[in-house]
């Protein structure tokens, strides 16, 4: 867990329009988004150990920091990096640009402790190492009501690490929650294996 | 109900039963006037059996007829100054300008009023963190309203109140607000300060915080634009002109019925769905906002400027339907014919 | 907007036998004249008195059930206390919560005199007393005064009357669900739901923002005026072959067998018309508006006692398009189901 702070030297570009981070299903930009020409001040948070993380992290630091003052906070993971991610937000001030990097399991409840702290989709840019494929996610359970890093991709799959059930992962994403809906598929996870 | 219910007479039942959801245009009693400074006076109305009034949103408005059957009767809207928590009393603070103030400044305990309203313009965010609530002289009122429901629900606010010594009116009002720990209450007497307080006071804002302004344009210009070189995203910057901002009542056009050829003149401010309804013609109808799509009329000629939410760009750009309620003539002057 | 609110039906098919309570209660939810269904903004008029071809429905906004009150509000009751999840409020919504409950309150007492009765305190405008004889509630209370209630406002409120809650609000343009009480939830999580705009809620149906139905929708609810109340009523085919109202996702591992076992066994009397009543009303203090919803059931068994209803469900059913019968979960059964009940 490292925090960085940046000095100011410049003032804000303009030209580009904002683009929010898209609701509903969660969609990803296939490479970073630029830093937000019109923002007073852009906050970085890179999660997780993913080199492609540290990578973009580091391009949208170099990128803001010449312009507006900037600061990267670094979590390898969401549960130790957590203090530091709260004590962020709690520090920033409205005019903040929030990008967040890293696998979409922590992107996901990172944007959503974001728009807790009263950040909104205009104020958030994020890019995930890791939009193709199955991967890990945040998925509500409905059945044991509770939210867990599972295995899948919406549409597939995964067993419940609370209730053990096979779970079905909706097409449904929660931007409050950050998490995806998931249900019973009435299917015992050992069938679904032998199959 | 039932067994006297006819087929051919559907009942139907006043939707709200209770006297505190009236809103439509009723007679209020003043209960008090008081000068708050030379120009500002501040009228209390109440119900005249005592009863409840509609609670409302911070920051709505009532509007008031001003000289009613005299050569001045207007509509104006004043905003409500307390929080509308289930209220008694409808308190408005005017400044005197013109015929329509001037006649409210005349007003005395015990006159009646006619009244419109609460209506709702400039309402806070339900989830708003914190809030920024910028006054520029009598632009106090909806501000002072805000404040007060941030109290109530324990949230918290800076105040920025942007004024003329000696013209302040609730200036202690806020004052007594701000010796809660969770309201702070800055002053400004000049353009120059206010503009370096607006600048200094939205650099420093919690994520979360949204921002409302009530004042004349100037003050209301610096607000925005220190906002924008703050980095504010729109949608959390809110401001309020003194007057509401009335329906576009529209270009006075004509339409002409094609099965009589009947010619029907439809001023400003009435739709052509009321005018067709005034010559007993039974168009379907329900929401009458553009809405349902309830009332659309097939129509043969002439330009229509839509203001529907229901016709697809194609349908609007075809030109053969229109919607009564919302939509008119694309200039004034010009004749519809509609199939009817 | 098809279901306007046209002169209510005459009831010209007079049923097979003398129609009483449940039967004569329902809001059928079809127009004499209607053959085929779509997904539409059918809005009317809030308290329009209806009449189907059983009886009358629609007088008030609160449709307590008649006799079947208390066995509806025993089992609201018996999940609100098994599951805290079935409610959830977004910060900032208590105050609108109270809105709610003051509003329904004073129309509750004003529909239902002879059992529900509110009291104002005439020193204090903000203190109340509520009594509800037919579930033996006395409760005063002081207005936007959490301590003062045994629960939050909303679940006080959801205590008392068969409706599920639901609240929306505007965020940054959105209509957003941003609290709700909900027991009796068609296979949809209420915990998960609330907090989402409605965009994203209804991204699964199909045809609904394909048509546009979901923006005339929110168009409709964003410019609710405060003046006016206004209801629209929606159908399925019930997931469970019972009364069974709890078809909630939450409950699905209790309720997923039933349907096959139906069909298996051909049980087509059983198999429920869902029928949801669903309320807006803008509430002053907060512009919060309303989606409550009221939700009946009748089975296919009843239905066929009622001739008109018999043959224009099954008209229905069967017409509706392939994806919505999908959506709605009886495109496998719906042929050997209208069969059975339109058989002589």
């Amino acid at each position: 867990m490292t925090t960085v702070e940046i000095a100011a030297t410049g003032i804000a570009a303009t030209g580009i329009a904002a683009t929010e981070v898209p609701l509903g299903l969660p969609h990803w930009p296939a490479v970073p988004e630029p830093v937000d020409p019109t923002a007073a001040t852009v906050l970085v948070l890179a999660l997780g150990g993913h080199p492609r993380t540290a990578e973009v992290a580091g391009a949208w630091v170099r990128e803001a920091e010449g312009r507006v003052p900037t600061r990267l906070v670094v979590a390898d993971d969401l549960a130790t990096g957590h203090d530091d991610v709260v004590a962020a937000l709690d520090a920033v001030r409205i005019g903040v640009r929030i990008m967040v990097v890293g696998p979409q399991h922590d992107v996901l409840l990172t944007l959503a402790r974001c728009r807790a702290h009263g950040a909104s989709g205009a104020e958030l840019r994020a890019f995930v190492v890791d939009a193709e494929g199955p991967t890990d996610l945040p998925v509500y359970c409905a059945h044991c009501r509770a939210t867990h890093r599972l295995h899948g991709e919406p549409g597939g799959t995964a067993v419940c690490t609370g209730c053990a059930r096979l779970l079905e992962i909706h097409p449904h994403h929660s931007a409050a929650r950050g998490s995806f809906l998931a249900s019973d598929t009435g299917t015992e996870p050992d069938d679904q294996v032998a199959a | 109900m039932s067994a006297t219910l006819q087929p051919e007479a559907p009942v139907r039942y006043a939707a709200h039963q209770h006297a505190a959801y009236r809103t439509g245009p009723r007679l209020l009693r003043v209960a008090e006037v008081r000068a708050l400074t030379t120009e500002v006076r501040h009228v209390v109305l109440v119900d005249p059996d005592g009863g409840h009034l509609a609670p409302y949103e911070p920051g709505a408005h009532v509007v008031l007829t001003t000289d009613p059957g005299g050569p001045g009767e207007k509509r104006n809207a004043y905003s409500l100054t307390d929080d509308g928590f289930n209220p008694r009393r409808y308190a408005i603070s005017v400044l005197r300008r013109e015929q329509g103030s001037a006649w409210v400044h005349g007003l005395a305990a015990g006159d009646l009023v006619e009244v419109e309203g609460p209506r709702s313009a400039f309402a806070p965010r339900h989830d708003q963190r914190h809030a920024l609530l910028v006054a520029g002289g009598i632009g106090v009122t909806p501000v002072l309203s805000h404040a007060r429901a941030i109290v109530r629900w324990g949230g918290s606010a800076e105040v920025l109140y942007s004024y003329r010594p000696g013209h302040a009116a609730h200036l202690d009002d806020l004052r007594a607000l701000a010796e809660r720990e969770d309201v702070t209450l800055h002053e400004a007497t000049t353009v120059a300060a206010t503009a370096a307080l607006l600048a200094d006071r939205l650099a420093d804002q919690p994520l979360g915080t949204h921002a409302y302004a009530c004042g004349p344009v100037p003050l209301l210009e610096t607000y925005v634009d220190a906002a924008r070189a703050a980095g504010w995203p729109e949608h959390r910057v809110h401001l309020e002109r003194f007057t509401a901002p009335e329906l576009d009542p529209g270009v006075p056009f004509t339409a002409t019925l094609a099965s009589t050829g009947e010619r029907l003149a439809v001023p400003p401010g009435t739709s052509l769905l009321e005018a067709l309804l005034a010559t007993g013609r039974a168009v379907p109808n329900l929401c009458r906002q553009g809405v349902c799509g309830e009332c659309e009329v097939p129509v043969r000629r002439g330009a229509v400027e839509h203001r529907d939410l229901v016709l697809s760009d194609a349908a609007k750009e075809c030109g053969d339907r229109m919607l009564a309620c919302v939509s008119r003539a694309a200039r004034a002057d010009d004749d519809i014919e509609v199939d009817l | 907007m098809t279901l306007a609110p046209a002169a209510p039906t005459a009831a010209t098919d007079a049923p097979a036998f003398p129609v009483r309570g449940h039967t004569a209660r329902l809001p059928w939810p079809f127009p004499d004249d209607l053959d085929a269904f779509r997904y539409s903004v059918n809005v009317e008029p809030a308290r329009l008195v209806r009449r189907t071809a059983a009886g009358e429905w629609g007088a008030t906004i609160v449709d307590l059930g008649g006799e079947e009150y208390g066995a509806i509000m025993a089992e609201r009751r018996r999940i609100l206390d098994a599951d805290p999840h079935r409610v959830r409020i977004m910060p900032g919504m208590l105050p609108a919560c109270w809105d709610l409950l003051l509003y329904y309150l004073r129309d509750l007492a004003a529909s239902y005199p002879a059992i529900m009765r509110l009291d104002e305190d005439p020193r204090d405008p903000d203190r109340f007393r509520w009594r509800n004889a037919a579930l033996g509630t006395d409760q005063t209370f002081v207005l936007g005064d959490a301590t003062s209630l045994p629960w939050d406002p909303m679940t006080f409120l959801g205590r008392e009357v068969p409706d599920d809650l639901l609240l929306v609000k505007e965020r940054d343009g959105e209509l957003c669900f941003d609290a709700g009480l909900v027991t009796f939830a068609a296979a949809w999580s209420v915990s998960f739901d609330v907090g989402m705009t409605m965009a994203e809620i209804h991204n699964p149906v199909p045809r609904l923002t394909r048509e546009g139905i979901t923006s005339r929708a929110e168009q409709f609810l964003r410019r609710l005026p405060v003046d006016q109340v206004y209801r629209r009523v929606n159908w399925t085919l019930s997931a469970s072959g019972s009364r069974l109202l709890d078809v909630s996702l939450e409950e699905l591992p209790a309720w997923a067998g039933d349907i096959p076992a139906l069909v298996a066994a051909e049980d087509w009397g059983r198999l429920q018309l869902r029928i949801e009543v669903e309320h807006f009303i803008r509430l002053p203090m907060t512009g919060a508006v309303t989606f409550n919803i009221r939700t009946h059931m009748t089975s296919l068994e009843e239905i066929r006692q009622v001739p008109a209803w018999r043959d224009q469900l099954a008209r229905v059913v069967l017409e509706l398009p392939e994806d919505l019968a999908a959506y709605k979960g009886f495109l496998d059964y719906r042929e050997p189901a209208m069969a059975w009940l339109t058989r002589r």
